[in-house]
């Protein structure tokens, strides 16, 4: 079942209760919210998301829920809690779904150490995938929702979920998170995208997020073969530039970028060199999501190189 | 008997490496850092992780890699460079 098979009600009753459990890509997810307006933005955002009724391995416990009484008088409304441990919090109940979304970014950042986990989106299309390692503010967001509304599956906006034995990376598909201009331009560049409320006063500034293609979470369980590294950088005016980077330059920005890198130890530098060796690698410079689409439309399949010295 | 100090790699703390042209990524097991090697600088680790040497071995076998005299200038080369991988915890004083 997905959660749009419940009804906004039924969907609130759930969240207020037991909770749901959310299956994302490989994880699975059981979230609380404690505050029923909230559940039409989650039922909002997770239309298309599959639950699992019956009981099973959880990966993650979430509840979003008021804090003690003498916090939530002193500092604020709502908290969020990570497996039954105060995670988020506590603050303005006002900005609880954003917060919400983060705190289950950093669910998926910290936490399934069986994989890589890169800070970038990832974007496929023709089963060879492209990766978007960059740090936050750089349009990398926009980027990739604007690629998924133009015939490339999101597998994620926030993370390359990379499994080492075969270096395949793993969808992930969750709401992508737009910040201040990001709205409207997602909103002017398709107007069909499903972006949701808009919320002022985070520290980010107004967020809103847009549901990912229903047809994109389908695929949850199909994984890409990397064949890219693309580090996107918007520059407002900026004329677009796609140049190529050395690849050892590319290991460095993404062993730097990647959250458990050095906890992996061989492995994680193995498998990102692997990946590196397969990919071609590139840096793009863009202010118009038009030009930028038709770059990666132009992408061909990275060219054969001769085996790295791997000594 | 001499007793210029002579360095090396740690037996104990492994490196990775992979080569694309002249670029040579190192990753060292011990600090979980990775670092970008130019050619010269890759071969005199190299060097260090076969064998414990002196700055001025260790100048010795690079001129000879590069095809010129081990002069002064490419001495405190080497000592700079040997500085640099002590401060990585690249390398160490050998026993």
């Amino acid at each position: 079942m997905k959660v749009g098979d419940l009804s906004v009600s039924e969907t609130r009753d759930r969240l207020m209760g037991q909770g749901i459990r959310l299956r994302i890509g490989p994880m699975v997810t059981q979230l609380q919210v404690r505050f029923p307006n909230l559940a039409q933005h989650v039922h909002f955002l997770y239309k298309d998301t599959p639950f699992i009724d019956e009981p099973c391995i959880v990966d993650f416990e979430v509840k979003l829920a008021p804090p003690p009484a003498l916090r939530r008088w002193f500092q604020g409304g709502a908290a969020i809690y990570l497996d039954g441990i105060m995670n988020f919090g506590p603050f303005d109940p006002a900005i609880a779904m954003p917060m919400l979304e983060w705190c289950l970014n950093g669910c998926v950042f910290n936490r399934p150490n069986q994989y890589l986990i890169l800070h970038s989106a990832v974007i496929e299309r023709d089963g060879r995938a492209a990766i978007l390692p960059a740090p936050p503010g750089t349009g990398k967001s926009t980027l990739c929702a604007a690629m998924s509304l133009r015939g490339w599956r999101l597998l994620s906006d926030e993370v390359a979920m990379i499994r080492p034995s075969d270096k395949q990376l793993l969808p992930v598909p969750r709401p992508v998170g737009l910040k201040e201009g990001s709205i409207d331009v997602i909103k002017r560049f398709e107007p069909t995208a499903a972006v949701g409320h808009a919320w002022p006063g985070t520290r980010k500034g107004t967020v809103a997020h847009m549901r990912p293609p229903a047809d994109h979470v389908a695929r949850a369980d199909e994984p890409a073969t990397p064949a890219w590294i693309i580090c996107p950088r918007y520059e407002a005016d900026a004329a677009t530039t796609f140049e190529p980077i050395p690849k050892a330059d590319a290991l460095l920005y993404v062993a730097h970028d990647a959250f458990n890198y050095s906890l992996l130890g061989t492995t994680g530098f193995e498998t990102f060199a692997d990946i590196v060796d397969a990919c071609d690698c590139y840096a793009l410079v863009y202010s118009d999501l038009n030009e930028a689409v038709g770059v990666f439309n132009a992408l061909t399949p990275p060219r054969a190189t001769a085996h790295p010295d791997r000594s | 008997m001499d007793d210029t100090p002579k360095w090396q790699v740690s037996p104990a703390l492994k490196l990775s490496w992979r080569t694309w042209g002249d670029d040579t990524v190192v990753y060292h097991h011990g600090s979980g850092d990775t670092h970008k090697l130019n050619p010269l600088s890759a071969q005199a680790l190299r060097l260090l992780q076969s064998q414990p040497r002196t700055a001025h071995d260790l100048t010795q076998q690079l001129a000879a890699a590069i095809g010129q005299v081990a002069d002064d200038q490419l001495l405190r080369y080497t000592e700079k460079l040997m500085d640099h991988f002590d401060q990585l915890g690249l390398i160490e004083p050998a026993a």
